[in-house]
Formats: structure tokens, sequence, C-alpha cells
């Protein structure tokens, strides 16, 4: 990477100011576990490195009038650990205390999850279920967009030349709970194959106005179908029959499989094991309500 | 138990500190004075000629010293498989080919002041390919009209083996089974690297790699340059473990030839994607096993075929397949026994050598099938093990060998007690009952391996013990220490017969300028070969100072006795005489120096009995495995390190566990390239998946081995990934060998049952 | 850039590449070779260091993220000639078999006790989750953690 300009500003001022004359070729490093193999990998030449390390402003959560205002350069385990995000994002806190090893989660950031838009991110499904919303700093100002605003539908983010992830805006709920579930191909330190959550309200004991959220099964998290089997233990098949046909459905529009998915066992298995990753959510659902 | 000083003592790793420090350098961490470094391009086609190549932009990057392709490189042949001179090899590679044989292969090396910049100059090569047809599935290249990959065709057979008459045996119960395992990466954690330098006024070249062949590596690249073995000179360096991965020269020759070139100081250390693709995988195997049973469980007879896939070069593949054939006889008593297989050619990365040299691969075809067969005879699979496994001393058939005192009875009896076999076999059919999600099985196997190289070809070890001037010790013997303790292993049989501590005695590993020649590291035959080498020259030292000593105190040898570096007479203990005393009458009085030097030859190869047991749940909604359980019983003759030698158990399950359940390197049907080239992909188990495991040694002396020590390195893997497909089998009702069993192979199983 | 940070306790200022890995900054350019990679994508741990008292991958660090911080390797936990509780646990246990994967794991353990000096097992587990190991089943790197763990209690909670 030598003869690469490295810019890391140390305020939010300062970052402000670099954007309008940004390079073409400029990378934004967050945390780096994300762009850093990238960079390896594909050997783009990138003239300019804008690093979002050093600014103060980036990796603060604040509550502010009703929402939970999450600094783009938070990390996982600084969010799993956030006594605030525990509280009214539950779901968000076990999806990030799962991300990655150790090392990835104190270095990788909630921010650097959106933008790198992996399809099997674990972040941006919880950003979804919770209706959050993405803050973005531009040379002009900041705009703010929902998830659906921010994801296009194959997967592709809305974010402009010079645009900056600033913050993820999450609505307070205080009578909201949530979870999070995935299924890898390893117990920890694993990449999710599907990852569901759930939020809900507990009226009499009952679950109420839920939803849901699935990742990895499509380009983008996808709304999980009929979120409202969710309510018990008793309608678990229906739910997760929903939910394999519409791995299935998403299988039948992709006009080849995945790279790595040889065999039709392979190319069927999303589809067969979403039972498994269902009645793991419904057993997560019941432990959160005790 | 004899009481020992040092043997069986808990002592770490002799480069413990080094390690644990950082301080220790293995070849990618070496630097020297204006050292090069070298970087690779790969072809980016499956089969063609190289039509030309553009070096130019490379050659002009400042910092670039030399491009090298099969334009300016000799068109010499070698093989990596090669140890010593007089060994017939296929001789298939060249440091460049024109014909590239699969995606991946190396086309050109540029040397540079940085990897940085030798990285970039590889870029700035531009290849021209005329491709040609290719071939990429076994069954595919079997065929006579396939594209022919050497001109020699695609299909290497091994000679058949045939004891007693299978064809003709009577009254029994016909069983086959059919396995197929997959490619697998060693997944060392230190990539392949190599340092050489180049001494133009001695005109010497040195090289430091991390090998389990010093002498390989020197005969061929001798041998490749044209340069006296004399003025070679390996040096063994710490690796970041092998599992086989080391066992053949790699780097070697083009590192020493561009060392040579530009009569520098060079270094190549391979990334994790080359360490994949451009050393060897791990055979893919399929076999056909049939048996001949007695209905009480007697086995009469069995035949083997297997065919291994060799990748696009032969390399040592046919050797691999034969190695198959010679050790499936390790285990049971067998009167009459059928063996054939063949290694073939594809357009595919290489394959090679794996730890344990055909023993998993057996384990996997015949305990797979055992544990079959003993289901459909209604029969427990230890009940049957028992009828038919080897006694002590008992000779094997395929080279009427004895098997040493092999205790393969026990190695059971001890599981199946310590393991609650029968209580636990009880408690899965009660869980398995319930239909629920969860499915239980338990599953073992048993499996054995090799000592030393016997009979295969001799086996030589030499040492030589030099005492110092203040009786301290050096030795020189020719040890590639794994990773795995071998160093310390032979300090403390030195240590054991000399009663000279530990911190006085340097061992150091294979060197070729000071070491006798050795085959190389592998088969398992350090601790016993090795050993006993160290073991007979440390006697023979001691034999030569108790004569010294005896006549500097002008008595008979007879009447000394020798207690830590202290020759004295028993009757008058002040009449004594110690170590560097000895030396110095020695020295000043005889005129003659303290050393030795043995070659030892084994005539033996003892096998290390080893027993599987372990305890699987199975999730029916999602297909994963859960090892929750499991046990390793290992008749090891003595363990000269126990510590180190459970840390290699826990190895060979961890690997195990990868074999049965999730380790693949996946190949591209339409290109032959490898789909896996990173850890990202390619998931092992790590310290949350893997399970708690119970060791048990069997600690019965074998009488060839030093102080009783036999084998350990490589049978820890032997039994365990048949074990787990057995468990698994065990829970589901079903009969899968067809390796990995991983989620989706699972599910699709529990799919065509439902059907 | 001019950068400044600390490097295994001392404060060091040098001119340096801010975009360059970390890693090959700390073997080239530091001259510590104690650090290692094993896969270049932070799937392996060989590589790991503590940055700002977390376990990171250094090779998913690029040298600017160092400025201003505190880094530790696996060379700095040796002092006054004195190996670390961890170290010497890893000896004592037989932690050590090829040793590549040693120094990784030996700064996963330093950053897990750090923040946490009395971990459970299981604790151990997460924390060395991302660290590969080959030659053994991580079961006597685990006792060794517990080891250290339990050697710094006995010194009262030794500082770094």
């Amino acid at each position: 990477m030598s003869g690469t300009a490295y810019l890391q500003p140390d305020t939010l001022e300062e970052l402000q100011a670099l954007l309008p004359s940004l390079p073409e070729k400029t990378a934004v490093l967050a945390g780096g576990t994300d762009l850093m193999p990238k960079l390896r990998a594909r050997h783009p030449d990138y003239s300019c490195i804008l690093s979002l390390w050093k600014i103060p402003q980036l990796r603060a959560v604040e509550e502010q009038e009703g929402w939970l205002k999450i600094g783009a350069m938070v990390t996982h385990a600084a969010a799993a650990r956030d006594p605030r995000i525990c509280r009214w994002f539950r779901g968000l806190s076990m999806a990030c205390s799962h991300v990655g090893s150790q090392q990835i989660r104190n270095k990788g950031t909630l921010g650097g999850s959106l933008v790198n838009a992996s399809p099997a991110g674990d972040i941006a499904p919880c950003v979804v279920l919770y209706h959050g919303e993405v803050e973005l700093l531009g040379a002009g100002g900041t705009r703010r967009l929902t998830m659906d605003q921010f994801l296009s539908s194959d997967g592709r983010i809305d974010l402009k030349p010079g645009e900056i992830l600033t913050a993820i805006w999450l609505p307070i709920d205080e009578a909201l709970d949530s979870c999070f579930v995935k299924l890898g191909s390893r117990r920890e330190v694993t990449i999710a194959q599907i990852s569901l959550c759930a939020a809900w309200h507990t009226e009499d004991g009952t679950r109420t106005q839920i939803r849901a959220v699935a990742g990895a099964i499509d380009r983008r998290p996808c709304p999980f179908p009929n979120p409202q089997l969710l309510a018990d233990q008793t309608q678990a098949e229906e739910a997760a029959q929903g939910l394999a046909q519409k791995i299935q459905e998403i299988r039948l529009q992709r006009t080849r499989p995945p790279k790595l998915k040889l065999t039709p066992a392979e190319q069927l298995y999303k589809e067969r094991a979403a039972k498994g990753v269902v009645y793991d959510l419904l057993d997560a659902m019941e432990a959160a309500n005790h | 138990m004899k009481d020992f000083h040092v043997i069986g003592k808990e002592l770490s790793n002799d480069q413990a500190y080094g390690k644990v420090t950082g301080r220790l350098h293995y070849c990618g961490d070496m630097q020297a004075p204006g050292m090069l470094y070298i970087k690779l391009k790969h072809s980016t086609i499956t089969h063609g000629m190289i039509r030309s190549i553009d070096t130019s932009k490379a050659e002009a990057l400042p910092g670039v010293r030399a491009v090298y392709t099969c334009e300016n490189t000799p068109d010499k042949r070698y093989d990596r498989g090669r140890v010593g001179p007089w060994e017939s090899v296929p001789n298939q590679e060249q440091l460049f080919s024109r014909q590239v044989r699969f995606v991946g292969e190396r086309v050109a090396a540029v040397a540079a002041e940085s990897e940085e910049i030798a990285e970039e100059a590889c870029r700035l090569i531009q290849v021209e390919y005329a491709p040609l047809p290719f071939v990429i599935s076994v069954d595919e290249a079997e065929q006579d009209s396939a594209p022919r990959i050497h001109p020699d065709g695609n299909v290497y057979p091994t000679d058949p083996v045939d004891r007693g008459d299978y064809a003709a045996i009577q009254g029994a119960l016909c069983h086959t089974s059919q396995s197929h395992i997959s490619r697998m990466t060693h997944l060392a954690m230190e990539t392949q690297s190599c340092r050489a330098g180049y001494n133009a006024s001695e005109g010497t070249l040195t090289i430091w790699t991390g090998c389990q062949s010093v002498f390989g590596v020197r005969s061929t690249v001798a041998e490749f340059l044209d340069v006296p073995y004399s003025k070679v000179r390996v040096i063994k360096a710490p690796m970041g473990g092998s599992f086989g991965v080391r066992q053949e020269t790699l780097l070697e020759p083009l590192t020493a030839y561009v060392a040579k070139d530009l009569q520098a100081e060079v270094r190549l250390v391979y990334t994790r994607e080359e360490q994949i693709v451009n050393t060897m995988m791990k055979h893919s195997v399929d076999a056909r096993v049939e048996s001949k049973v007695q209905p009480d469980g007697t086995i009469l007879g069995l035949s083997l075929s297997c065919r291994l896939d060799a990748g696009a070069y032969l390399t040592v593949s046919r050797d691999y397949a034969s190695t198959m054939g010679e050790k499936i006889n390790k285990v049971y008593r067998i009167p009459n026994l059928h063996f054939d297989g063949r290694a073939v050619c594809t357009n595919t990365p290489i394959n090679g050598s794996f730890r344990s040299w055909g023993s998993c691969e057996v384990a996997l075809c015949l305990e797979n099938h055992w544990n079959m067969v003993a289901r459909e005879l209604g029969m427990d699979p230890i009940e049957f093990r028992l009828k038919n496994v080897h006694e002590p001393f008992e000779d094997e058939l395929v080279h009427h060998v004895s098997v040493g005192n092999a205790h393969f009875r026990e190695c059971l009896l001890r599981g199946r007690e310590a393991f609650r076999w029968e209580e636990r076999k009880a408690e899965c059919a009660r869980q398995n009952c319930a239909q629920r999600r969860y499915r239980y099985g338990v599953g073992m196997a048993v499996a054995s391996h090799t000592s030393s190289f016997y009979p295969y070809r001799v086996d030589v070890a030499s040492t030589t013990a030099k005492l110092q001037e203040d009786g301290s010790l050096i030795l020189h013997v020719s040890v590639h220490d794994h990773g795995c303790g071998t160093i310390m292993a032979l300090k403390k049989i030195a240590s054991e017969v000399t009663q000279i501590p530990l911190d006085q005695i340097l061992l150091q590993e294979a060197d070729t300028r000071d070491c006798l020649y050795d085959h190389g590291c592998y088969a398992s035959r350090t601790v016993y070969s090795l050993g006993t080498s160290v073991k007979t020259c440390c006697e023979k030292l001691m034999g030569i100072l108790k004569s010294r000593a005896a006549a500097a105190l002008s008595c008979t040898e007879t009447i000394l006795h020798y207690e830590d570096g202290i020759f004295f007479q028993e009757t008058d203990k002040s009449v004594r005489i110690s170590l560097p005393q000895v030396y110095e009458h020695s020295i000043r009085v005889l005129g003659q120096d303290v050393f030795c030097s043995v070659t030892t030859n084994a005539q033996a190869s003892p096998g290390v009995p080893a027993a599987h047991f372990t305890y699987v749940q199975v999730d029916t909604y999602t297909g994963f495995t859960r090892v929750l359980d499991c046990l390793s019983v290992h008749d090891v003759g003595r363990a000269i390190n126990p510590d180190l030698c459970r840390g290699q158990v826990g190895s060979g399950i961890q690997q195990g566990m990868g074999m049965a359940l999730c380790e693949e390197i996946k190949i591209s049907p339409k290109t032959g390239e490898a789909l896996i080239t990173n850890f990202k992909n390619y998931e092992v188990a790590n310290a949350v998946d893997m399970p708690d495991y119970q060791v048990i040694f069997l600690e019965e002396d074998e009488p060839s081995g030093p102080f009783g020590a036999k084998s350990i390195g490589e049978v820890v893997l032997v039994p365990v990934a048949p074990a787990i497909v057995a468990a698994v089998n065990d829970a589901l009702g079903t009969q899968l060998h067809h390796l990995p069993l991983t989620p989706a192979v699972i599910l699709e199983a529990l799919e065509a049952q439902n059907a | 850039m001019k950068l400044e940070f600390t490097l295994n306790g001392r404060p060091r200022t040098m001119e340096a590449d801010g975009s360059k890995r970390l890693l090959d900054f700390i073997r080239e350019d530091l001259h510590l070779t104690g650090t290692k990679e094993g896969c270049g994508e932070g799937e392996c741990g060989a590589c790991t260091v503590m940055l700002n008292g977390d376990a990171v991958h250094s090779c998913l660090t690029m040298v600017g993220q160092l400025d201003g911080g505190e880094l530790w390797t696996v060379e700095g936990l040796e002092q006054n000639g004195e190996l670390d509780a961890i170290q010497k646990a890893f000896i004592k246990k037989s932690a050590v078999q090829c040793g590549f994967c040693v120094s990784g794991m030996v700064m996963s353990i330093k950053a897990l006790l750090l923040k946490n000096p009395n971990p459970t097992p299981d604790e151990v587990k997460m924390a060395i989750a991302g660290n590969i190991c080959r030659c053994t089943g991580y079961r006597e790197v685990k006792a060794a953690a517990q080891e250290a763990a339990q050697a710094q209690h006995g010194e009262g909670g030794e500082a770094l």
C-alpha cells in the first residue's frame, strides 16, 4: 500500500472538512476487519485511505428524544456490553456478542458491518427489525435514511461517494423485547447461514405485535413470513415451513447456485435446516420471557 | 514401573522458551543482509501450453532483481518425494513447466528487494496460453479417451497384494461397502517457508527449511543444480506443524536455484492460498471393501480396492496407494487378503503426503466396513473386534512381520470400561426412543500404525556423541522436530543413559553438515528408531568413559560404578573421578578424544494399537453433529513425554473430527480449481467446538524400543474419524460412508430415510 | 505519517506508512517477529496483538490505527528477565508444540486476564475461539490460561 495517502481526522468537524476534496479512489477504514482482506485479495489501487478510527463522536452511544444513537464506530464488543443496547435492543446485543472471534468483535464496528453489506452480516437484520435508520454525512451535510431506503433489493447500499455512515438510530420502545439466533457451520466464530431476529411485546403473558427478520437467506434481510406464528411453540412447524418456503422461493429465483454449493444436498440445505433455526428462535424467545 | 530419572517426567518442549517469547525464528522470520524475496505467479488455466510470457514490465519495476519462467530456467526434471539418490521416482516436476496442468500451478517467480515489489512484479507478468483439453473427474481420467496429462497416461496401478486365497473362501457371509474420503488441507499453522544463501567465495549453498528430511532435500537440490552434495548444506529450521505437508521437497529447489543464480540470500514464504493449492492436499479416495466373515464374526478374508486422485502430478501418490496395501493387516488376524490400488492423475491441484500415510484411509474403509458387518451380524462392534484383533507378537500377513508387544485386546477392554460403553449404548437407545430433535449415538474404531520404516526399507539411524571438556555433551542426530517435542524426547533418552543433566546436553535439529545420513523423520519413527540410535550411542560412550575412568584410576572396569557424572569404586567411594576429569585424562594423558558414532538399523516396526470411542449428538433439524465426549486409548509402549503425547492425541481428535464431519477442499467440476483457498471457508474445530476428551496410555514396554517406547504422532489421528462415522450411523440408523458427514449430507440422508 | 505510540510500555515516535498492515510494520519495521502470519484475513489468530488493551488481529489493522495508542506484542511480556505468568503456564502445562499459534494465543489470554482476572472455563474458550491450534486439542492451552489466572492471583493481580 505504499504511495497511498492515509487520512485520519481527529474530530467529526475535521472529517467533514475533508469530505469535499476526497480523491475518487478513497477507501473508508472503520474497524478494518472486512476492508483489509478485501484490499489484500483484490489489490485495487486506492489512492487514499480515510480512517474513522480516532473520531470520538463516532464511538458514542447516546439517548436522544426517544432514539438510541449508536456511533458507527462502536465495536461489536462495545455494543454487546453497552447497558442501553442490552436493555432496549437485546437482539442486537446477542448478535454482537457472537460476531466472529473476540479479536473481530474488538475491532469490527456496527457501521462497518452495515456498509460492508454482506448478505450474511448479523447487524443489518437487527437494524431492520427495530425499524432503525442510518445517518449519513456528506460534504453537503447529513441525511437520515430508513433501512428500506438505505438497502436496495439487490443488496446494494445507498451511500454516495464521499459520504460516510456516521450513526445508527434505533427507536426506543420500553415494552419491546427481542432476541437473535443464527445457524452457522460452527458454534462460534462462524458466518451465518441463516440468522433470525424477532421483537415483540408481551401482554398478559402472551407475545403480541411480533415482528421478525431473517438474514443470510437473500442479498438483504427479509421479513420473516407470518411472524404471528411465533407467538408460542405450538405453531413452530408451520412457522418453519413458511421460512423454508421463503428460502426455496429465493433459491428458485437465482440463476445459478452459490459457488461452494456443488451438490443438490448443499443447494437445498438452508431450506431443510430452516426448521432448526426457527425452533432455536422460539427457544430464545421463551428464554427471554423468563 | 521402573524408576527413571527423566523418562516419563512431564517436561516441556525443548524450544518452548523460544516459542512463548517469540524469540525462535522460523524461516519466515529470518533476515540476512541484502536478502531478496521471492513471489510466485500462478496459472489461470486448467491445462495448456504457455505460448508466451512477457516479463518486460516486471523486470523494469525498480527493486526487481530477476524474473524466472520456463523460458530461462532448466527444463530438468526432479521429484518432490525423493529421499535418496538410489530411489526410482516419477520425476515429472520442473521448476516451471511449459505445459501447465492445473489452475494455480506456478508459472513464474520474481526475486525482488521486498515482498511487496515482488508481488507487484508478478501482477505485471503477462502469460498467453494455448489451452489443451483437460480432465477433472477421476472417473473420466480413467477412460482411454481421456486427455493425457503426462505421456505415460493418467492411471498408475500399484502391485496387488494377495495372501492366502481370498476367492476360494467357502461358507462365509460376504459383505461389501464403499467409502469415500475427501480432499483436505493439513492446515499447519505456519505456511511453507524456505531460506537459501549462496556463498560465492566458498561455492557453497546453505538452505534453511522446516522439512522432514534434510538429506532428501539435499539430494534433490544438489542433483538439480548439479553441484557436489558436500557443497550443499541443509539445516532443519523450526516448523509450524507438519501433518505431512513438510515431508516433500517443495520450495527448496526453486529457492536454492534463485540463491545460486543471484549469488544472494533469498527467502520464499507461501501465502495461505499457496499453502492450500501449491503444496499438496490429502488424497480423495474411493474404496470398495469386500469381506468374508463367519456367522460367529470370525473374519476369513478381506479384499480392498482403492483409487486415489493424484492431482496433476503423480509425485508420491502411487507409493501412497501401495502403502495402503502394506497396512491392511496391522490390526486384525485375517488369513486371506487381497489388495489392489491405483493413483489417477487429473488436472487438479496435487495430492500427496498426509499424516499417517494410508493408515487413516485404511482405517476409515475397514472400520466403517467392520461396523457395518457387526451391525448386520447383530454383534456389538467391540465383541466383533475382540474376536479378530492380533495378539501380541503375532505376525501380520502382508510381510510376515511381528506386530510386537501390541495390546489391541487390552485397548478395547480398557476403553470399553472407561467409556462406559454398554451404559452409554443403552442411554442412547433410551434417548432416541423419544424421537425428538436430537439423536444420540456411540461409535468406536481400532487402528494401528508403524514405529519405523521396517520392513519397507532399511531403517538406519545414526548418532554421534562428543563429550566436552566440562563434562557436557553434544549429540548429532538427524532429528526433525515437528513441534511435538522429539528433541526433548531424544535428550531425555541421552540423559537417562548418561545421567548428564538435560541442560548440559546439546542436541540440535538435523543439519547435513554435522549429522550422518538419515532418510528423515516420518513414518512415526523418530522416538523408536532415532531414540534407539541415541540410546545405543550413549551406551557406547559410557563404555568408553568407563574404560578411560578405569585407566585413570588404575583399576579394572568391573569394580567401577557410575552415578550422576561420577565413576567410583563401590568398595572405596573415595576412589572416584568425574566426567571432566575423565575427559582431561583422555586428552592429556591418553591422547584420545571422547566421542563415538553408531548406526543402528531397526529390525522391527512394532504396532501401536489405538482404540477411539465417541459419543455424539446429531441435530436432525439442522444436520449438525456434536461430539459430546470421546476417549482415546493408546498402547504407546512407554510415553517419554506424556504431556506432549496427550497434546498430540488432542490434535488427532481435532483433525479426525474434521475428516469425519466438516473438512473438505472442494474442487470445481468445471475448472478443477480449488474452491476453498482460505481459512474462512475451511472451518476446523476451535476451542469452543472441541469436545472434552479422555486419554489412556497403556504402557507395556516394547522390548525393541528405547526404554520401551514405540510411536504416537500419527496413530492419534487414525481411529478418530471412523469412530465418529460409526457414532453418527448409530444415532441415525444409516450407513453413511461418504465423508465428510456435513450437515447437508446428514439432512439429505434423513430426507431419504423419511421418503 | 508521524506515528506516536507506546510499544511494550515504551513511548516511540517514528515516521511510518499509515496504510501498511500493522503486522508487517511489527515484523519488518519494529523487527519483532514473534507475531506471526497464519492466514492474513483474521481467521487464525496467529497475528493477535494487544492494542489499547484489546486483543486484535494485526493483519486486519492499519498502522495509522496505532497512532496515539498502546501496543503490546509477545516480546513485551517478559519483564526484567522474568516470563509473564501466561508464558510460564504455557511451558508448565505443555501448551507449546509447534509454537506458531502460541504468541497469538498468549496475547488473547493476556487481554482476557487484564479485563477478567478470574475467567470461567467458558470465558477462556470464547477468548481463544479465534486462535486456531492444530497441534493440540486446546486442552493444554485452556489449562495454561487457568493456571496463569491463578498464579496472578497469587501475586496480587500484577499489572501489565
